[in-house]
């Protein structure tokens, strides 16, 4: 039994995590209808910010899992069985996609006990919070806070900002990437505006939101920012 | 503990008194006593949704997949469900047992003229039944649940008094009825959450912090807990007496019907609700089936005949069918034996 905040993105879009892509994509569709605003289904909330964040929270699960490598890692991260129908290839063209994947590496370290998913079967489990609400749920939405680092409201999000975001933050690298899920390199890479060793867009989205979520920034905005940057950068042409 | 003993050693003296935690419990070392092999109850907590229409067709549904039934009208302030079968007016009723003119359940039960169904209508006398005390509400639980048949459908009233939630409570098969509106949604909410209360009163009382329950209900904001945002306060308080209710959390499942289906969006709202509640609060729905808004539905009410026998192959009587059939394959308490 686990409130919203908590569960992980099979258990948010509904699908068993043998879900094909597809599936995936179908129950994205099927939930967004389902918390339309004006289905008559919510009529009883009393917060409706919540089913504003409910939606955005389905939308980040199907962007995650309707990727190959992406979700191929979070399977890893909850100790499930590859997926066995990869979806289909992505955008790019084979030769910088595969600049773009990380090198193989040891099996990541387990995550910290508060990062700990359960697998869907478990999630009868309790994880209703007891306390303030901080359960560190698989997938979290944190509140805007006061940035100790100054940046305009026009502030362009590159990787350099986002860096000093994250460490006047006290987030290390290693606790992003235990957060976000996001590889080690990966993370190094946006940080360091590596736009060439960055991945497709779609993924590349994914990421950046769930970056600046972690670090109470508007993630639309941050992904946005980072991204018209990094196209800037490769020129019009280049993919 | 006994039931008497319980009813002696407890500051909550008629009404206020939950049953489940008792009735639990009614028959100590009596696993071999008749009872019926599953109690389904009726609920919605609104009025006019179609939870006797459901109720009686679901009776004449199951008696004829050969199922022993016994319909009980439960609605002790506007006892109907006589009428949704075409029967007359009852000579012998639910308040002649509880106020002890006939000796047994049984005296009060009458033929539907359907084999294998039979029914206690509900008291005609409104006052006579709302009132009931708690001895008599235990007396009669412990008779229904000591009743030899297969299938015992109880049609619950309307609202969210403590004697109706408590009839729910005691089934094994909660089915809560709601229309695809808001008025019917937030009424079926109040009723679920009133209904998972009332059982944490329960498990409350078995540990010692009943207070901590009847607290967080009566402070101004009571009304906006959910299950979830109740049982993390708890834990807060006790993280004992919160990881017991969330264990109840878990195990409190309600199966959900839609009825006066119209549009193509009002067929998804079973989905929608459970998956929103779920999500929210934490209450696990379970949606059976969705009965479409038939004319033949209300014409058989009016002819004073069952929809089921008056119009079989109508919408709202083949979807009530499926919802009996779905009801048939639900797994049984874990204490009815083979
Ligand atoms: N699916 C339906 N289609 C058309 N009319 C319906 C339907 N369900 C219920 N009704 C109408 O609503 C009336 C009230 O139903 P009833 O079962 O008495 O409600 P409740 O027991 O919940 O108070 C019925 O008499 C019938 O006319
Ligand atoms: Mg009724």
């Amino acid at each position: 039994m686990k409130p919203y905040q908590s569960l992980n993105y099979f258990e948010l879009l509904e699908v068993p995590h043998t879900a094909t892509t597809e599936e995936i994509l179908d129950a994205h569709r099927r939930q967004q209808e389902m918390y339309a605003p004006d289905s008559v289904a919510l009529y009883v909330l009393e917060d409706t910010t919540q089913v504003e964040e409910l939606r955005k929270l389905l939308t980040e699960a199907m962007e995650f899992l309707s990727d190959a490598d992406l979700r191929a890692e979070y399977h890893q991260q909850l100790g499930l069985p590859p997926p066995g129908a990869r979806p289909e290839a992505p955008v790019q063209p084979p030769a910088s996609r595969a600049e773009a994947l990380p090198p193989p590496r040891p099996a990541p370290p387990p995550p910290a006990p508060v990062q700990v998913e359960e697998a869907p079967k478990a999630g009868r489990e309790s994880s209703i919070p007891g306390d303030e609400g901080v359960s560190a749920p698989a997938v979290r939405v944190r509140e805007s806070r006061i940035s100790r680092v100054e940046f305009s409201p026009d502030a362009e999000f590159n990787g350099e900002l986002l860096r000093r975001i994250r460490e006047s933050r006290g987030v290390s690298l290693q606790a992003m990437v235990d957060r976000t899920r996001i590889s080690t390199r990966h993370l190094e890479s946006i940080e360091a505006d590596r736009y060439k060793l960055l991945p497709a867009s779609v993924y590349l989205r994914g990421m950046l939101m769930s970056v600046a979520r972690e670090l109470g920034l508007d993630p639309a905005r941050v992904a946005r920012s980072y991204m018209d940057l990094a196209a800037r950068a490769s020129g019009p042409s280049s993919p | 503990m006994t039931v008497d003993d319980a009813e002696e050693a407890s500051p909550y003296q008629g009404e206020a008194m939950p049953v489940a935690a008792v009735s639990k419990n009614a028959f100590p070392g009596s696993a071999a006593r008749a009872r019926p092999r599953r109690i389904i109850a009726v609920g919605g907590g609104k009025g006019g949704i179609g939870k006797s229409l459901l109720s009686a067709n679901l009776g004449v549904a199951l008696a004829r997949e050969g199922a022993r039934v016994l319909l009980v009208d439960g609605d002790l302030g506007g006892a109907n469900l006589h009428t949704c079968l075409g029967m007359p007016p009852p000579s012998v009723t639910l308040s002649d047992f509880v106020q002890r003119r006939v000796a047994t359940l049984e005296e009060a039960q009458v033929s539907s003229g359907v084999e294998n169904l039979r029914v206690i209508a509900g008291a005609q006398d409104v006052l006579d039944a709302a009132n009931m005390r708690y001895p008599q509400k235990q007396k009669l639980i412990r008779s229904l649940l000591a009743t030899d048949v297969d299938y015992l459908v109880l049609d619950l009233g309307a609202g969210t008094s403590f004697n109706t939630l408590d009839f729910f409570l005691v089934a094994d098969i909660g089915v809560l009825v709601l229309l695809p509106e808001p008025t019917s949604v937030e009424n079926a909410y109040r009723f679920v959450k009133a209904a998972f209360f009332r059982r944490l009163l329960n498990v409350g009382m078995e540990m010692g912090v009943a207070d901590l329950v009847e607290d967080a209900l009566s402070t101004r904001d009571g009304n906006s807990l959910t299950p979830f945002t109740f049982i993390s306060r708890v834990k807060r308080q006790n993280p004992e007496a919160g990881a017991a209710m969330e264990r109840e959390l878990t195990t409190f499942r309600v199966q959900l019907v839609v009825n006066q289906v119209r549009t193509g969006a009002d067929a998804h709202v079973a989905q929608a609700v459970a998956s929103a509640w779920k999500k929210f609060f934490g209450l696990e729905m379970e949606p059976i089936g969705s009965i479409p808004y038939d004319d033949d539905a209300w014409r058989a009410v009016r002819k004073r005949r069952p929809l089921l026998l008056e119009s079989p192959d109508s919408p709202a009587a083949r979807s009530i069918t499926e919802v009996a059939r779905r009801l048939l394959t639900l797994p049984g308490p874990p204490s009815a034996g083979p």
